[in-house]
């Protein structure tokens, strides 16, 4: 009896696995394109020539902009009591170049949604007037997507879906949809999401402050932590990073990020194991005093790192359609990659 | 000299040992509460034109006669858009100043009232954190709209001509227009009269002139208005790193009378005094709170700045910031020498009364003791005393009612009360203490505990049944049984008769209580909790604690039995204490402390009677024993108000030693006694089952070993 069973089970499991793959191949085949998007995350929206070739050569449809974070702050105009603020308001500076389609994004912090539990369809007004005010005075076309970015956790959870779903409202009442960030954390922490559009981050995997961390932005030993059961989606879009930093550690601990690349002066680095160079003498970068025997560790987003993730999302992780999105529009991020690489990065 | 050390230690770690007392663990030590009172919370430096004060200028720019500024405010500043559009078609008002423009006809007036309005509404709509401008944004449209009608009727002229001026500076400013404000103030202000409109017109140009870039032009508008922390913004927006020093010797160089420099003097003070650590010990706090001499290097020079330019009049804030520093960094002879001055230099009341305590302060510090110096305190206190009850506030009387807990963890919050601590508390006592004037030293520590309290006369009770709160009186407070007294058994006094002072102390000053004491002692004990069976528990414990049970006992028979009910120890009074081992029993047992001190008596009479036999003595000691040695541990309460884990496992050496003594005492007790069978069965009981079953196996109890015992089957 229980070798008839294996032997049925085994049988079972085979044509499952050529039922799936058949049906795999076939979902892949009716899949449309990827579209192609681009985060754009700076306080002034002033195109460099390099970035808005990027977009034309790259025939990017999309820009994830920042509009502006929402934070808790004192109002000292009020005797300083606490209020949710907008702040770091992005500045156009640039029209929106041609064909291009601007998605909003607002960044959310906890204690804004803290402050606000209980009445998130005050806040999610606030946002989207604000929103809609901010395309209407920069002639930037009505959104048909707006973005809510948040780190929520287990316990801010409920309340955040609540914000969504009221802005999701608001939105459908002006011909909009809303779309949301989701870290891999949060992958495990909600079995559907309340935004039509879920855009999976994936950077900054790996913990920054931790001094034998190797690449924080992007390991997809990291990823696949997060990746263990199979998941399906209707939609989801995949944010990649294309960016690099130096975390500066002194004494072994964490010290700050700065934004340097070249390490090339070997009168003042001196390379060490796993992309870290040591001070030589002290120097002054990125405006920081840096003592002799700081420890730079210089993280980018590397292209192997890439395609091993999205070999990985095409084994766990499958999706009818959704867009690719790099982070983020920097010129001198960006030009560290060749074309087919960024090619390869908005391929399906 | 050795004794007057180790005194002046004692107390010392008197007050550093506050935190180990009954109610846990203090925050603050009396010479912690912050003395520095330059600025009061309620006073405001900012260069700000009041309501009334416009109310005012309309009605003598209107000329108006038989309306109240009142009237005017209530237009000006409580009426909205739809009650300011229809002034003129409205019915007739209560208002008369609204009936003084209905029966005027003037609509001029109306016309800028409805405008004015116009421009607040929008302003604020425009100057909210959420706003953002739209496409044809009605706001701006506004706005726009108020600054061309206003501009055009400002620069016609006319009574009105500077309220228009005005509002047309400050819709511009919203619109962000700095240059056109420029501008258009250059052309409108010789019709712009002297007064506070044109005050506030100057005051929006200098924001336009920051705004613009020309923040010279700025800061020097602020500095002619003394409003410094605009001065402050303008220097660090032009990438000056400002620390409070900095804009002290700013103001010191440019306008050292200015009221801006009690900010600042207060902000500097209060910053050096609370970079306190609370886990740092006594000493180390103390040090922590002195200054620097980096800090004193900082300050020094801008205060002898200050008091050296001639433009300085005001010295007595300034004199008052070099005494604080020198009494900071230890140097209370030239503090003393600064306050002086201070107090014979001009400056206001608020900076006068400071000085005040400062001199009282130092005095207590240094003077020598003796009867001048009563004399001297007493005057200082009764001033104190004064203030005390003149200046508190409901906030404070809802604080002290909330609960002692701001008051015995030295919490600054109501000054007078906090320096009269700080000088009594943190000076006074113990310099008495070390001067032999223990009475005084209690009575006026006891005036510190309760003054405020006395004052406030009731406390906020929590009713578990009902869930609810309530005030009852001070009185009803301490005598509700099975209320947590949260002040009596903590504060310094208590902390003082119970731990420091000897018990010879206690009596006197218990004795000098109800006798004609010195003027200051007097003074002292009609603010004080007088409650002869607080004190008499107290002492009582204290011959408990010394093993002096027949001065105990009769102590504990003047106070009543009820009066066990007001301890907050009466739950733990619930083991027997002449049992070897903690027995615990369901109920509170009555006149604990009575009861065991009348047997310890007893005991004691029977050991030391030369008729009593060896058995009774040798019983007796048995008894005594374990009540000395209960006494100590799990019977605490009878010698103590507090019993935590430290005492139980870490017990002081004079604890240990009771502890001891009363073992020694059992075992001795037990070999006096002739009875054998009753010796076997305590020696069964202190757990010598092999002496028993070895040396009385003839009696009940060793017959009781053996059949119960496997271990002692080979004496079977």
């Amino acid at each position: 009896m229980r070798v008839k069973a294996k032997f049925f089970g085994g049988r079972h499991r085979l044509l499952s696995a050529c039922l799936l793959a058949v049906a795999l191949a076939c979902s892949c085949a009716g899949n449309p394109e990827p579209g192609r998007g681009v985060y754009f995350w700076k306080s002034t929206f002033e195109p460099c020539d390099y970035e808005l070739s990027f977009l034309r050569e790259h025939r990017v449809g999309l820009i994830y902009m920042k509009f502006f974070d929402v934070t808790l702050e004192r109002d000292w105009d009020r005797g300083g009591e606490l209020a949710v603020v907008p702040v770091a308001t992005v500045r156009f500076k640039s029209p929106i170049p041609e064909g291009i389609e601007v998605v909003p994004a607002v960044y959310i912090t906890l204690d804004a949604l803290r402050y606000y539990e209980g009445r998130e369809d005050e806040l999610s007004e606030l946002i989207t007037e604000r929103i809609f005010a901010m395309c209407s005075y920069n002639d930037v076309p009505e959104p048909k997507q707006v973005q809510l970015d948040c780190d929520w956790t287990e316990g801010t959870r409920d309340s955040y879906f609540r914000l969504c779903e009221c802005t999701a409202q608001r939105l459908m009442s002006r011909g909009a949809s809303l779309s949301g960030t989701v870290r891999l954390h949060q992958l495990s922490q909600g079995r559907s999401f309340p935004f039509d559009f879920p855009t999976l981050m994936l950077y900054n995997t790996g913990s920054l402050r931790d001094s034998s961390t190797v690449n924080s932005i992007l390991q997809a030993s990291e990823v696949k932590k997060y990746l263990r059961r199979w998941r399906k989606f209707k939609y989801m879009d995949f944010a990649f990073p294309a960016y690099s930093w130096g975390v500066l550690l002194r004494d072994g601990r964490y010290s700050g990020l700065l934004h340097i690349s070249d390490f090339s002066d070997t009168a003042l680095f001196a390379p060490s194991a796993e992309g870290r160079h040591i001070l030589l003498r002290d120097t002054l970068i990125d405006g920081r005093l840096l003592r002799r025997g700081d420890v730079v560790r210089f993280e980018s987003s590397d292209m192997e790192q890439i395609v091993l993730c999205r070999q990985l999302l095409d084994q766990r992780l499958r999706r009818a359609s959704g867009n690719n999105i790099i982070y983020h529009l920097d010129s001198a991020s960006l030009s560290k990659f060749s074309y087919d690489e960024i090619e390869s990065i908005y391929s399906r | 000299m050795k004794s007057k050390v180790s005194i002046l230690v004692s107390i010392l770690a008197l007050f550093a040992g506050f935190r180990a007392l009954a109610c846990g663990p203090i925050s603050y030590y009396p010479a912690e509460y912050i003395m520095p009172r330059f600025f009061s919370a309620s006073d405001t430096v900012a260069v700000k034109v009041s309501q009334q004060t416009l109310a005012q200028d309309m009605k003598k720019v209107l000329k108006i006669n038989g309306v109240s500024t009142d009237d005017i405010s209530q237009v000006l500043f409580s009426y909205g858009l739809e009650q300011m559009a229809s002034i003129m078609s409205a019915g007739p008002s209560s208002n008369r100043f609204v009936a003084w423009i209905q029966a005027g006809a003037r609509n001029d007036v109306a016309g800028y009232l409805l405008l004015a309005k116009k421009c607040e509404v929008n302003r604020a709509v425009r100057n909210g954190k959420w706003y953002y401008p739209k496409k044809n944004d009605p706001v701006k449209g506004n706005l726009m709209q108020v600054r061309d009608e206003a501009a055009s009727l400002a620069l016609s002229g006319g009574a009105l001509a500077s309220r228009y001026a005005l509002q047309a500076i400050r819709a511009m400013i919203s619109l962000g227009e700095y240059s056109q404000m420029y501008s258009f103030w250059q052309k409108v202000q010789p019709l712009v009269a002297k007064g506070p409109v044109r005050d506030m017109c100057l005051g929006y140009t200098a924001r336009a002139d920051f705004e613009a870039g020309r923040q010279q032009e700025a800061m020097d508008y602020y500095l002619s208005i003394n409003d410094f922390s605009s001065v402050e913004l303008c220097l660090k927006m032009q990438g000056k790193k400002i620390e409070d020093e900095d804009m002290l010797a700013f103001i010191a160089a440019n306008s050292p009378d200015s009221p801006c420099v009690n900010l600042y003097l207060q902000r500097w003070f209060v910053r050096k005094s609370i970079q306190l650590d609370y886990y740092m010990d006594w000493k180390e706090r103390m040090n922590a709170q002195a200054l620097d001499a980096e800090s004193v290097a900082a300050i020094l020079p801008v205060i002898d700045a200050a008091l050296n330019n001639p433009g300085c009049r005001q010295k007595a804030p300034w004199y008052y910031a070099r005494a604080l520093v020198m009494d900071m960094s230890g140097n209370p002879a030239q503090a003393r020498a600064s306050i002086a001055s201070a107090a014979s230099a001009k400056g206001t009341p608020f900076i006068k009364e400071s000085v005040k305590v400062m001199q009282i302060y130092l005095d207590a510090k240094t003077a020598e003791i003796g009867k001048d110096y009563e004399k001297k305190l007493l005057a200082g206190l009764k001033w104190l005393d004064e203030k005390i009850e003149t200046d508190i506030t409901p906030e404070v009387r809802e604080e002290t009612a909330a609960g002692a807990w701001l008051l015995n963890s030295n919490f600054s919050y109501y000054y007078w009360n906090d320096m009269m601590r700080r000088i009594v508390l943190g000076e006074v006592c113990p310099r008495m203490f070390d001067s032999g004037m223990s009475t005084t030293a209690l009575s006026l520590a006891n005036m510190a505990d309760n003054r405020l309290l006395t004052l406030v006369g009731e406390q906020f009770v929590y009713d578990e049944e009902t869930d609810a709160e309530s005030r009852v009186s001070l009185r009803k407070y301490r005598n509700r049984r099975g209320e947590f007294n949260t002040f009596d058994y903590c504060n310094a006094f208590f902390n003082m008769a119970d731990t420091l002072a000897t018990t010879t102390q206690l009596y006197d000053y218990i004795c000098s209580v109800s006798k004609f004491g010195s003027a200051l002692e007097k003074f002292a004990n009609e603010r004080s909790y007088l409650d002869s069976d607080y004190f008499s528990d107290i002492l009582a414990t204290k011959f408990l604690r010394q093993g002096d049970y027949r001065k105990a006992l009769e102590v504990l028979q003047t106070v009543p039995s009820s009066y066990q009910h007001r301890l907050n120890t009466e739950e733990y009074m619930v083991c027997d204490p002449f049992s070897l081992y903690k027995q615990k029993g369901e109920k509170v047992i009555d006149d604990y402390k009575l009861n065991f001190a009348r047997e310890m008596v007893h005991c004691q009479d029977i050991i030391e009677n030369p008729i009593s036999t060896p058995q009774q003595k040798g019983e007796a000691m048995v008894r005594m024993g374990c009540g000395l040695r209960s006494s100590v541990s799990f019977a605490w309460p009878l010698t103590d108000y507090s019993y935590g884990y430290y005492k139980k496992y870490y017990p002081s050496p004079k604890v240990a030693a009771m502890r001891e003594r009363g073992g020694k005492m059992i075992d001795d007790g037990i070999a006096m006694m002739t009875d054998r069978e009753v010796k076997a069965e305590w020696l069964v009981r202190t757990q010598r089952r092999l002496s028993v079953v070895k040396s009385f196996r003839d009696t009940r109890a060793a017959a009781e070993v053996l059949l119960h015992c496997d271990e002692y089957k080979d004496y079977r």
